[in-house]
């Protein structure tokens, strides 16, 4: 409780300082806004406010751990369910979250621990506990600069190869939020976008995930594997796809070119097939024939596993789920992330390249410091600013400032410790 | 005035062809102002037995699950059948025969679409249904090696449009999309007209206003039915919607449905049981037989895991890829193709030596009507072999135990 109570005066400061700074979202009386407290995990939902001083006095108030405001607006944000609120319409909203994506740096900053008999480990969690077989397993999901530069990279080829690229929008339209821990949040406001029915969002979602792609469509023959009228002068996906497979053909460094081939092909004989008519295929992506083309023995289904890997590394890896709901909460800007004490930071498409998710939304002092006990059997290291922190280990006990006390506390590895 | 509207003044032709297109509504707006009781009566006073027949052909054409309406004339009767057919489906109130009539008049619709003399009518067109568009007449797109586009649609227009047709042609992710639009060749834009035309129609039936929908039709009835000619009409369609109940309720609540740990394959029409067969061998499906076996389960209330698992023993099974068309179909509830369009695809079986029926070659004999009718759909057979079982059942079971008395 005490550790609690460190956090939550913190994060009032931070909101006192912020008082008259307090940014405003767009149509902020049709919005509904949530809330959970640091005294339980119960989320306070259905509320509304007719101002950004009515809502700034509500926060420190009440200063909560976390603060979210739908995506939707309402007639009446504030009625108790969703029937009543009179639905109006929803941004687009894409979420872009380091914990979906495939990193290496997982298996050795993610952390599991079992509740029953307090067996650990490192890495992603099994399905049950090795040793109890107990399935109560607590995870603890930590970011490093691989993850959170890979989720940036998620929203470079989301705004650039799709929004800007293919539906014609324009980056100055999207908003990017940076949520306060894992990931990024892209916001589209657009009176034509808004009224989008969930299953069209779908569609929309889909062409940017690349998920549902017919290789037949584009020109994939299933019977033998022959390719027609697909090439680089297509538009849309069978346009990239092409321009992908040109480039890792163009590899010029035979070992280079059979490392990358292997990433999606694991038959070694393909492999060779492709290295050897290489120059042939090229030909066929960058010439518009009316002939069908294929390689010999190559097979259909070998395409089509090559070509839909290939697909799946183009597309934007968005999570599905939160572009289709649309009724969705999403973090506040300039609010604090409970989970991690930073700040939502809302981002220009310019100044993306060199936000920093470990120092642009870090509030609190490094000057002041707080003396901590680790909590959890092991931390893997964490940046704060200019400095990396940890690893730790269970019972250490460490002074450090403001900043990192914050993480590790609202990250529940650690506690304050009395002297 | 519009520049649409001077056109479509000049092209009538394209108005009398294509009725559904908001012009007539303005070209024609003198016929349009005047209400549905004068409509009707002068209507049936200048052209009362051509109206007559035409009406009824677009019904009994769309009860019975045809693509073409025969002998459809583009002239400016035709406009007016097509306000009469928004009256009638109103009155009628009745979901199915709305739908059939959609499906036949949108698919006629894209017939006449194909058949425009000149492709540059698409641009009026869709400059006329409000579709945001781009066009390039004088300097097609090339889409590929073989495919050109004279006109691209605004992907929030493709989406609309394209909501209803799940075949993955039509999925936005399979399409040409730059830079906000959609690049279509002529035939895929026609297609996704088609479904306006289809949209439109199904909107017949809804509505004005909800609070005064009951009285507004009922009090429309009665002021029309005063028009001698016209009940006339509308009796003959009710008579035709009454003998053909069966046809047209086909996925009534009254159809037979899947029931845990009932194994409804043997009351399977043949189309169905070939397409099974080649599951149990483990051969791939077209996209056709694949489809139309969905859909036709769905009609059948299927639990959704239930169809999955029929799919899994397929060579190219893919769980989340028959997951989302599994789902897609169950949602959008789509009736499985009838058999005049099945014995078109070629996946009729009813003369196969090892799967034909003699329901579908010879008929069922229907009490009520008291005459031998034919099969047109594969989800009446599965009824009709279902009755026929529990007849028999009841038959075997009461007759020896009379005897054994
Ligand atoms: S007649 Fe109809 S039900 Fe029978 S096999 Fe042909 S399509 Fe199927
Ligand atoms: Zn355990
Ligand atoms: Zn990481």
């Amino acid at each position: 409780m005490e550790s609690i109570n460190f956090v939550k005066r913190l994060f009032q400061a931070y909101y006192k300082e912020q008082r008259d700074l307090f940014p405003s979202v767009s149509n902020l009386e049709r919005r509904e806004f949530a809330f959970i407290p640091w005294e339980n995990n119960v989320m306070i939902r259905h509320l509304g406010f007719n101002s950004i001083n009515i809502l700034t006095n509500y926060i420190l108030q009440n200063v909560p751990k976390h603060m979210y405001s739908s995506a939707s607006l309402y007639e009446l944000p504030d009625a108790p369910t969703m029937e009543y609120k009179n639905y109006m319409g929803c941004d687009l909203v894409f979420d872009i979250d380091a914990d979906h994506l495939d990193t290496s740096c997982k298996e050795t900053h993610d952390f599991w621990q079992c509740q029953a008999c307090n067996n650990h480990g490192v890495g992603e969690a099994p399905l049950e506990c090795d040793k109890c077989n107990s399935k109560k397993l607590s995870k603890i999901n930590w970011i490093c600069d691989e993850c959170l530069e890979q989720a940036k990279e998620e929203v470079f080829k989301l705004i650039n190869n799709f929004l800007e690229q293919d539906f014609g929008l324009s980056r100055k339209d999207c908003s990017i939020l940076f949520s306060g821990h894992r990931g990024y949040h892209i916001h589209i406001e657009n009176e034509n976008l808004r009224n989008l029915k969930s299953q069209e969002r779908r569609e929309i979602v889909d062409y940017i995930t690349g998920k549902n792609i017919s290789l037949r469509v584009f020109g994939l023959k299933e019977s033998g594997g022959g390719i027609s009228r697909f090439n680089q002068y297509n538009y849309g996906w069978p346009r990239k796809i092409m321009l992908k497979l040109k480039d890792i053909l163009l590899i010029e460094k035979k070992n280079d070119l059979r490392l990358e081939l292997h990433q999606y092909i694991k038959d070694k004989d393909k492999i060779e097939k492709l290295i050897a008519d290489k120059n042939d295929l090229i030909i066929n992506i960058t010439t518009q024939t009316q002939k069908d083309w294929d390689l010999l023995k190559f097979g259909y289904v070998t395409w089509k596993n090559l070509l839909l890997k290939i697909a799946k590394s183009i597309g934007a890896d968005v999570d599905v789920p939160v572009t289709i709901d649309t009724h969705r909460l999403i973090r506040y800007p300039d609010s604090l992330h409970g989970g991690s004490g930073f700040k939502v930071v809302e981002i220009n498409y310019s100044d993306l390249e060199k936000f920093d998710p470990f120092s642009d939304p870090v509030v609190f002092s490094h000057t002041n410091l707080q003396k901590l006990e680790i909590t959890a059997p092991q931390v893997a290291s964490i940046r704060v600013r200019d400095k990396t922190f940890g690893p730790f280990k269970k019972g250490e006990i460490q002074e450090l400032p403001h900043d990192i006390a914050v993480f590790l506390i609202c990250k529940n590895v650690a506690k304050i410790k009395r002297n | 005035m519009s520049s649409d509207e001077n056109y479509f003044k000049s092209n009538k032709w394209l108005l009398n062809d294509f009725p559904w297109l908001p012009s007539t509504k303005k070209v024609y707006k003198d016929i349009g102002k005047t209400n549905p009781i004068e409509f009707v009566k002068n209507l049936y006073e200048l052209n009362g037995p051509e109206l007559t027949s035409r009406i009824e052909t677009i019904f009994v054409e769309a009860i019975n699950n045809s693509e073409i309406i025969p002998d459809y004339e583009p002239d400016e009767l035709n406009i007016q059948i097509y306000w009469m057919l928004r009256i009638l489906l109103y009155i009628l109130n009745n979901t199915q025969l709305t739908n059939r009539v959609a499906n036949l008049y949108s698919k006629n619709a894209l017939e006449r679409l194909k058949a425009i003399p000149n492709k540059e009518n698409l641009y009026w067109i869709c400059e006329d249904l409000g579709l945001n568009i781009k066009s390039y007449f004088h300097n097609p797109q090339k889409i590929t090696s073989r495919d050109y586009s004279n006109i691209s649609l605004h992907y929030l227009d493709f989406i609309k449009l394209a909501e209803y047709l799940k075949d993955e042609n039509r999925k936005l992710v399979n399409n040409s999309l730059s830079d906000g639009y959609v690049i279509l060749t002529d035939p895929d834009l026609e297609r996704l007209i088609q479904e306006y035309v289809r949209n439109e129609i199904l909107n017949f039936e809804k509505a004005r206003s909800e609070d005064t929908d009951k009285e507004d039709r009922a009090h429309l009835e009665k002021i029309l039915l005063q028009v001698e000619d016209f009940k006339k009409t509308y009796k003959k369609i009710k008579a035709l919607v009454l003998e053909k109940k069966e046809d047209l309720s086909i996925v009534s609540s009254e159809m037979i449905s899947f029931k845990e740990g009932e194994n409804l394959s043997p009351f399977f029409p043949p189309c169905v049981r070939v397409i099974y067969s080649k599951i149990e061998r483990n051969e791939n499906l077209v996209h056709n037989e694949r489809l139309f076996l969905v859909f036709f389960l769905n009609a059948l209330k299927y639990p959704l895991d239930e169809m999955i698992n029929i799919f899994k023993m397929l060579p190219d099974f893919d769980e989340s890829i028959a997951r989302y068309q599994v789902e897609f179909a169950v949602r959008k509830a789509y009736t499985p193709h009838g058999c005049a369009k099945l014995e078109t695809l070629g996946m009729c079986y009813k003369n196969d030596k090892t799967f034909g029926d003699e329901i579908c070659r010879d008929g069922y004999y229907s009490k009520k009507q008291e005459k031998q009718l034919k099969i047109s759909h594969p989800l009446s057979f599965v009824n009709i072999k279902k009755y026929r079982e529990l007849r028999n059942k009841t038959f075997k079971n009461t007759k020896p135990q009379n005897l054994s008395k």
